[in-house]
């Protein structure tokens, strides 16, 4: 009987550490990413250029960047599809570089991403020139087994570029 | 133009086409055919750990396989995977620390590689097994991506977890 016990308390417990590394990023919460990345663009359109999603809580809680057509970049916070907060960051950024160089949607690179590591957490999105003006997404994620990995996108052809993994315990 | 197999029965027919199959190179295949068989030929021909193969060209047809004996030296052989036979064909340089090597390596190759296949399916092109400035023992494999990335992970000879990996798409 207290052998069963322990058993229990030590499977509810790597059951609990488990799921504190990762939850699986499922088509629900890629609707739901969406419908705040939509949202945002109606509120200031332009492109975004940064996310970063919060699945561990209670509503889905999802940070964006936007730079708008006019150069100046927006902060959002959105939850549940709609925004929350909504400020200006220091700084300008060139709308016209940045959307004139992607070819290739963020919604198609988030899903080549997402086949690189299925059934891990998604933590967010970076959309990112490189010295060479080369356009790439790059994506976060916190696999089961205790990894954070990231996974680059080609904003041309939406091939992988890169990968990268490693330990976070 | 008819062939020479018209006026067969199916079935008769049909077997140069089969055996045509069964010669050529598994497509899809990840390279490590007849792999195990080839390191217990290897560790036959002299006791010790395998610390490092690598795929012939990349291409599936040999393998070239480092075996530490127990003496500490390393001894090079070939094994083609359809024979399953492996010789030597020379020294490596140095001496190896076997005991160390050996000890350390809890996670068995095998269970390594197949952790590997499980999150980056692909053809295997090498593995080496080597200790780190810690200690710690690890196997290092690189397998080529279908959509063509190199790809190199590490996987920790003690837990049989994937410490890191990295991936680059091939130029």
């Amino acid at each position: 009987m207290t052998k069963l016990s322990i058993a229990a308390v030590i499977t509810a417990l790597s059951t609990t550490i488990g799921s504190a590394y990762a939850s699986e990023f499922t088509p629900e919460m890629d609707t739901a990413l969406q419908t705040c990345i939509d949202t945002a663009l109606r509120q200031h359109a332009g492109v975004v250029t940064q996310w970063e999603m919060d699945s561990r809580t209670s509503a889905l809680i999802i940070k964006l960047d936007v730079v708008a057509s006019d150069d100046l970049v927006w902060s959002m916070r959105c939850e549940g599809g709609a925004i929350v907060s909504d400020e200006r960051k220091m700084g300008n950024k060139s709308y016209k570089m940045l959307s004139s160089r992607i070819k290739v949607p963020e919604v198609t690179a988030r899903q080549t991403a997402v086949g690189e590591y299925p059934g891990t957490e998604l933590t967010g999105m970076q959309y990112s020139l490189s010295w060479r003006g080369k356009p790439s997404f790059t994506y976060t994620f916190l696999t089961q087994d205790a990894r954070q990995a990231t996974v680059e996108v080609s904003g041309v052809t939406g091939k992988i570029d890169s990968t990268y993994s490693s330990r976070v315990d | 133009m008819r062939i020479a197999t018209v006026g067969f029965p199916r079935v008769t027919r049909a077997a140069p086409f089969v055996l045509m199959l069964l010669a050529m190179p598994v497509f899809g295949s990840d390279n490590t055919e007849g792999l195990d068989d080839c390191l217990a030929s290897a560790r036959e021909l002299h006791e010790g750990l395998p610390i490092r193969w690598e795929v012939e060209n990349g291409t599936g047809h040999g393998f070239e396989i480092e075996v530490v004996a127990i003496d500490g030296r390393v001894w090079k052989s070939q094994c083609l995977p359809a024979s399953g036979k492996a010789s030597i064909v020379g020294r490596g340089l140095g001496i190896q620390d076997y005991a160390t090597m050996s000890a350390r390596a809890k996670v068995a190759e095998q269970d390594a590689r197949n952790t590997v296949r499980t999150y980056f399916p692909g053809r295997f092109i090498e593995m080496v097994f080597d200790l780190t400035w810690r200690g710690g023992a690890m196997y290092t494999y690189t397998v080529v991506t279908p959509d063509d990335r190199e790809t190199t992970v590490e996987v920790d000879a003690a837990s049989g977890r994937i410490v890191r990996s990295k991936s680059k798409a091939i130029d």
